[in-house]
């Protein structure tokens, strides 16, 4: 069965040739302020064994950076342990993935300077999550510079102090992991919005960037609740999803979100360049208005802070007039009150089907639905959910396996995956599997007929 | 009787008194022996003041001789050696004295005590006297009768003798210990074959004994002795060991007979008294007190070598040069040639039970044509040339050499087979008579006995019995243990022994004996005939390989009891192994497969004759189960994965026969298996389904879960095999498992009967997203079952509002 596959077929994996320069800078040391309040060994043990997950990032020298409970100095002895299991065994020549017991999986990651270890008790995908967690920090500091400091420093420099104030960025991006699916599936998430009013705003963003004419801005990006609502480009450069999530990451941080407030601060991408800067222009131009939409906007230049404010001016100022008036009332809802693809709207027989996720290949985009009776609370959002990964790593693990119907006690699982997608579907537990692919075929039209909404399919660019 | 009142009385005390002086009297000796055992292990006397002092002497002098060279201190050295080797003999002698005058000297004394004890009870009991009796009656005895007091206590009136309490009690007890040393004898004596009743005696042959001559005759076919006085002038009396019925009758004197034989029914008697006819005799038509009689002869007027009653009018004579079967016409006493046959004969034999002739031809009459004479016809089968260790001393095969029998449902003729270089006996040969006329006879077994002289066969039970005369034994064989092997040795080895009813012990083994088939012995001196006995309770100690004991009491008739019992106790003391146990199960369902019916009943249209067979050992599962599983079960000493072992081998040959299995049997087998902790074995045997799907058995199965959680499945399976939804369904909620209750009502697309149930089940027991599921599933159906109010307003409004708004905006949640 030839299947189209929503969301649009603009492929974001061609890998431009990378040949800007990107500007080195110089971070600011900034010296360790003395703990507060020194918690016992004990209790930041018991508070890390709390946490569902557990995850570690040390120097190769075994110098503790960052622990997700806190309080690295008092784990000294743990992070010593994980800095040994991995020099060991790579002393004999060979690498330290994983170690599995019974209810825990431990995963190492040793990316030169640095060692990371994530302790779960969720098996599925950690390698990658260890990847992203890696990308975040090297968000901070590039690798270039990482590399440099252990250099130049010595190794047991404690790089804690260039880190300082980041804490709060490395443990959203790795409770984001947990929290949202987009980045799981190294892709971004869209906000559902109307298609002519997606095209208004990214031509209003590409016209004004084309316009400035400022050699060096890139991108342009719209964010509202970690999805994208719009998102420009220059020439041919393309963002990576998992560059895009740094970025989403960075934004959603609320020492930001202040009104009328513009930030000007340096970050690098790991998948565009992990050697430069990008300088990112962060402006929340309708905080004050209720509206959480975020505008970013990065340049590779310094010196551009004040050109990129101009252009932001220009582009909320673009249009005078009631067509202005109209897309501003829309797009207010759209953000105030995202509108997710609601399972009724396929049809009959949709009550069985209880959510899904959708993702596009291609596209790196992804499709959630709207919460539905009878996956309300938390928990029993939290069960579906884990209960789609178990089976998305048994498809993943298994790669010759293409769908996969699973009737548990709870409900049952549909999981579908082409060349061009994948959908994971979770249904009633009385439904059989012949009403199921009714109905994800149902589903796919309804979202292909409804692409443009909740898919950016067509990225301009200036 | 004044006396009576100094006598004292019989009191309890008297009574262990007299017991006690008894008993020492009898067993002085011995008890003396066992006190002074216990004296001497209880009283460990200690050693010797000089055995111990010596005993350190030499050792220190081994010290001493170990710290010296004896080449560099030689002097010192053998000044030593000598000095130890002394002290070392002087030690040997110290201990040889003490340890022989402990016990000797212990002993007298010991045996004195006990004696005194004995003399001081025999006063103290002396003037007990325990009943009178007439003076005269054991006249010279009467002073022994009232030991221990010599001169009587007048304790019984002139005339009367005393008899003392002691003497009693001696009596008493000396004849006790008689009867259980008897008793013991009688049981260690190998008692397997057995002389005795049925038996009859009669008039041994006797030679002008006061003018009268006495004659025995033995119908073999009708297994009567037949006693004839004077030619049958004085009476001729036929007995019978089976029937008591005894025919006496007269007839005329026509000199002396050489035969004389009955007819079936028991009304002609045949008898030949000239070489070249047979008289026929009226058993029941008398004239003048003699019996009516007429005289047949064959055509030829030859010599007649054979006369045999074939039925009660039909007779079949036998002459050099052919064989004619005569028809009798009782009423005109006439007879006449129904049919004849050509044939130079040898000698002639004749096997009643199938009406078999065999006749043997040629020089050394070796070659043996058997003929069989049924419904007026004469049938030749095949000829066949025996073998029987020709030589110059033995030419010819002779008459007495073969015999005839039924074993196993076959028909045999038995030859006696000589050492061609001396006269001992090698073997008997069996060759096998086929059933149907085209197939020739084949050499089968050869049952190996090498011995010298005389000897009997007797054929009973499906055994072969050899009796030898001169070494007083008897061979047992059977050849169904292993019929596939032609080379038998004797199972059992074993003497004639008279049924102890038998008083005097009649002689055993004596030239006076003769043997006929199938079991009987005729004691022609002491004018008895006996029967032989197969005691096959003596078995056991007989075959001491239990499993060569099984399968030989499973082939004999009669002992159903006796092979339980032995089954039982063979299997609880697990002297057969599992292997073993199949072999004989696979035996006993054969038994029960063919249902106790003959086999031949397929081959009889082309028989040439019917065998009767004794029925083979039938034993039904139930017997098996109530006298041999049900003790195993219950037994504690034996390991119950052995007892579910032994179980599964009965059912794997029942199955392999394809006989029907029992369901109480199948239910013991599970159970079995279950307490044995055997699951695994358990969940194989309902998998593959060797065991019927029943309900209860798929009950069982299901409390058995616990122990182990595949049987669950299985017991659920075999409920679906039954098309048992309803219960499956009650399973299901009874583990929880209401969803798939739900699936499996879908699935089988059962009525809504059970739907109330489950709904109340999950209103119970279910999270509010199942009860959810379940209320859109029965609306979807239509199914008008009432939910409960557990099913309704589940989802508040705010709580949707709340989820719609997190997931809309990507709020992050944890937990």
């Amino acid at each position: 069965m030839e299947i189209e596959a929503p969301g649009g077929s603009e492929s974001f994996t061609e890998d431009d040739i990378q040949n800007l320069s990107l500007q080195q800078i110089d971070l600011p040391e900034q010296d360790a302020e003395t703990a507060s309040i020194m918690e016992s060994d004990e209790t930041v043990l018991d508070r890390l064994a709390c946490l569902p997950y557990q995850a570690f990032v040390l120097s190769e020298y075994g110098r503790p950076i960052f622990v997700n409970s806190g309080n690295e100095e008092q784990l000294c002895s743990l992070f010593a342990v994980i800095g040994i299991f991995v020099s060991r065994v790579k002393l004999w020549g060979d690498e330290l993935m994983t170690i599995t017991s019974k209810d825990r999986q431990i995963q190492f990651l040793h990316r030169t300077p640095l060692i990371l270890c994530i302790v779960s008790k969720y098996g599925e995908k950690l390698d990658e999550q260890l990847e992203v967690l890696f990308e975040q920090i090297v968000s901070t500091l590039s690798r270039a510079q990482l590399e440099s400091v252990y250099r130049k420093k010595g190794d047991n420099y404690d790089l804690r102090r260039l880190l300082r104030g980041t804490d709060r960025l490395i443990e959203s991006s790795v409770s984001s992991w947990r929290g949202t699916l987009s980045s799981i599936h190294s892709a971004i998430s869209v906000l559902p919005m109307n298609p002519g009013d997606r095209e208004f705003l990214s031509a209003t963003m590409s016209g004004c960037l084309g316009a400035a004419k400022l050699d060096g801005a890139l991108f342009g990006v719209m964010v509202a609740h970690r999805q994208i609502a719009s998102y420009v480009r220059f020439k041919n450069y393309v963002m990576h999803p998992r560059d895009m999530n740094i970025v989403i990451n960075l934004v959603s941080d609320k020492s930001l979100q202040v009104a009328e407030a513009q930030t000007w601060t340096p970050i690098c991408l790991p998948h565009f360049n992990d050697t430069g800067f990008f300088y990112a222009y962060i402006a929340y131009p309708w905080e004050a208005k209720g509206i959480p939409a975020c505008l970013v906007l990065l340049s590779v230049k310094r010196d551009h802070f004040d050109g990129l404010n101009e252009v932001k001016k220009r582009i909320l100022f673009k249009k005078i007039g009631s067509e202005r008036e109209i897309f501003f009332g829309n797009f207010s809802t759209a953000v105030v009150k995202p509108n997710l693809f609601a399972i009724s709207q396929i049809g009959s027989n949709s009550e069985s089907l209880w959510s899904f996720v959708y993702r596009n290949h291609l596209s790196k985009q992804v499709c959630i639905s709207a919460s539905k009776i009878p996956l309300i609370s938390r928990e029993e959002r939290w069960d579906s959910r884990s209960d789609l990964r178990k089976a998305d790593a048994l498809v993943s693990k298994e790669g010759h396996l293409r769908t996969l119907f699973v009737r548990n006690t709870k409900n049952s699982l549909l999981i579908w995956v082409t060349d061009k997608f994948s959908l994971q579907c979770v249904f009633g537990p009385f439904v059989s599997a012949i009403v199921a692919f009714t109905v994800v075929d149902k589903l796919l039209k309804s979202l292909k007929s409804h692409e443009q909404r909740y898919f950016i399919i067509h990225t301009p660019s200036f | 009787m004044k006396s009576e009142e100094n006598s004292p009385a019989l009191t309890f005390c008297n009574v262990v008194f007299v017991s006690f002086a008894a008993v020492i009297a009898l067993h002085g000796s011995l008890i003396a022996s066992k006190i002074t055992y216990l004296v001497k292990k209880l009283w460990r006397t200690p050693h010797d003041e000089n055995v111990t002092a010596s005993k350190q002497n030499v050792a220190k002098l081994q010290q001493k001789l170990a710290t010296l060279s004896p080449e560099a201190e030689f002097a010192a050295y053998f000044k030593t050696e000598r000095q130890w080797k002394s002290e070392k003999e002087k030690l040997a002698e110290l201990e040889a004295e003490q340890a022989k005058s402990l016990p000797t000297k212990l002993r007298n004394v010991v045996g004195l005590i006990v004696q005194a004890v004995g003399l001081v009870l025999l006063r103290q009991i002396s003037p007990l006297t325990a009943f009178c009796i007439p003076a005269n009656v054991l006249w010279p005895l009467n002073q022994m009768l009232r030991f221990p007091s010599i001169f009587g206590n007048d304790s019984c009136p002139g005339e009367f003798a005393e008899v003392s309490a002691f003497m009693v009690a001696y009596f008493a007890l000396s004849l006790s210990s008689l009867i259980r040393g008897l008793r013991v004898e009688r049981r260690l004596e190998g008692r397997m074959l057995e002389l005795g009743p049925p038996l009859v005696s009669f008039e041994p042959d006797r030679d002008n004994y006061d003018g009268n001559i006495t004659r025995n005759f033995f119908d073999v076919s009708g297994l009567r002795i037949c006693t004839m006085r004077n030619n049958g002038a004085l009476g001729l009396t036929a007995k019978s060991l089976t029937s008591p019925k005894v025919t006496n009758v007269r007839t005329k004197d026509r000199g002396e007979t050489s035969t004389v034989k009955f007819s079936p029914n028991g009304m002609f008697c045949a008898m030949q008294r000239t070489s070249n006819a047979a008289d026929i005799i009226f058993l029941e038509k008398v004239e003048n007190q003699l019996c009516v009689e007429m005289s047949i002869s064959t055509k030829s007027k030859e010599p007649i070598l054979a006369v045999e009653w074939i039925t009660n009018s039909q007779i079949l004579l036998g002459t050099n040069h052919g064989i004619e079967l005569v028809v009798l016409n009782e009423d005109k006493r006439s007879s006449k040639v129904l049919r004849s046959m050509n044939i130079n004969i040898g000698w002639a034999s004749f096997y009643a039970p199938v009406g078999l002739l065999i006749v043997a031809t040629g020089f050394s009459c070796s070659n043996l044509q058997p003929i069989i004479v049924a419904h007026s016809q004469f049938t030749r089968m095949k000829n066949f040339e025996v073998e029987f260790g020709a030589s110059n001393s033995k030419e010819k095969l002779l008459e007495k050499d073969i015999t005839m029998a039924t074993i196993y449902g076959r028909v045999y003729v038995m030859v006696l087979r000589y050492s061609v270089r001396n006269a001992s006996t090698t073997d008997l040969a069996l060759h096998e008579l086929p059933s149907d006329a085209t197939t020739p006879t084949t050499f089968k077994y050869s049952l190996i006995l090498g011995f010298t002289g005389g000897c009997g066969i007797h054929a009973c039970d499906n055994l072969i019995i050899v009796h030898h005369q001169s070494s007083s034994l008897s061979y047992i064989f059977d050849v169904g243990l292993s019929p596939n092997r032609p080379n038998h040795s004797p199972l059992v080895t074993v003497s004639l022994k008279p049924d102890p009813s038998l008083q005097p012990p009649p002689a055993l083994y004596t030239q006076f004996w003769f043997t006929f088939l199938p079991n009987i012995i005729i004691d022609s001196n002491a004018g008895m005939m006996y029967s032989l006995c197969v005691r096959n309770e003596y078995a056991n100690g007989e075959i001491s390989d239990k499993a060569l004991l099984m399968e030989y009491l499973a082939r004999r008739s009669g002992e159903k009891d006796l092979f339980l019992r032995s089954l039982r106790s063979c299997l609880s003391a697990r002297a057969l192994s599992l292997r073993q146990a199949r072999k004989l199960f696979n035996f006993l369902a054969g038994n029960l497969a063919s249902g106790g019916s003959n086999s031949t009943t397929e081959a009889s249209q082309k028989a040439a004759f019917v065998v009767k067979q004794s029925p083979p050992l039938l034993i039904s599962q139930q017997e098996m189960q109530s006298s041999v599983f049900f003790p195993m079960r219950d037994d504690p000493n034996l390991h119950s994965p052995y007892v579910a072992n032994t179980m599964l081998q009965y059912l794997r040959a029942l199955r392999d026969n394809s006989v029907v299995v029992e369901a109480y049997f199948i239910e013991m087998v599970v159970q079995t298996l279950a307490e044995a902790g055997e699951m695994r074995k358990l969940h194989q045997l309902v998998t593959y389904r060797v065991i019927d799907d029943t309900k209860p058995l798929a009950f069982l199965l299901l409390s058995y879960e616990a122990r182990c959680p595949t049987l669950f499945q299985s017991g659920v399976d075999i409920l679906a095999r039954n098309k048992a939804s309803d219960e499956i369904v009650e399973v299901m909620l009874e583990k929880n498992n209401i969803v798939d209750a739900i699936r499996f009502i879908d699935a089988r697309g059962l009525s809504d009967s059970m739907i109330p149930k489950v709904v109340e089940a999950a209103g119970k027991r279910c999270s509010r997203q199942t009860r959810h599921a379940i209320r859109e599933h029965l609306c979807e159906r239509k199914s008008k079952v009432p939910l409960s109010d557990k099913f309704e307003s589940l989802y508040s409004d705010e709580e949707v509002e709340a989820a719609a708004v997190e997931v809309a905006h990507s709020a992050l949640f944890e937990f």
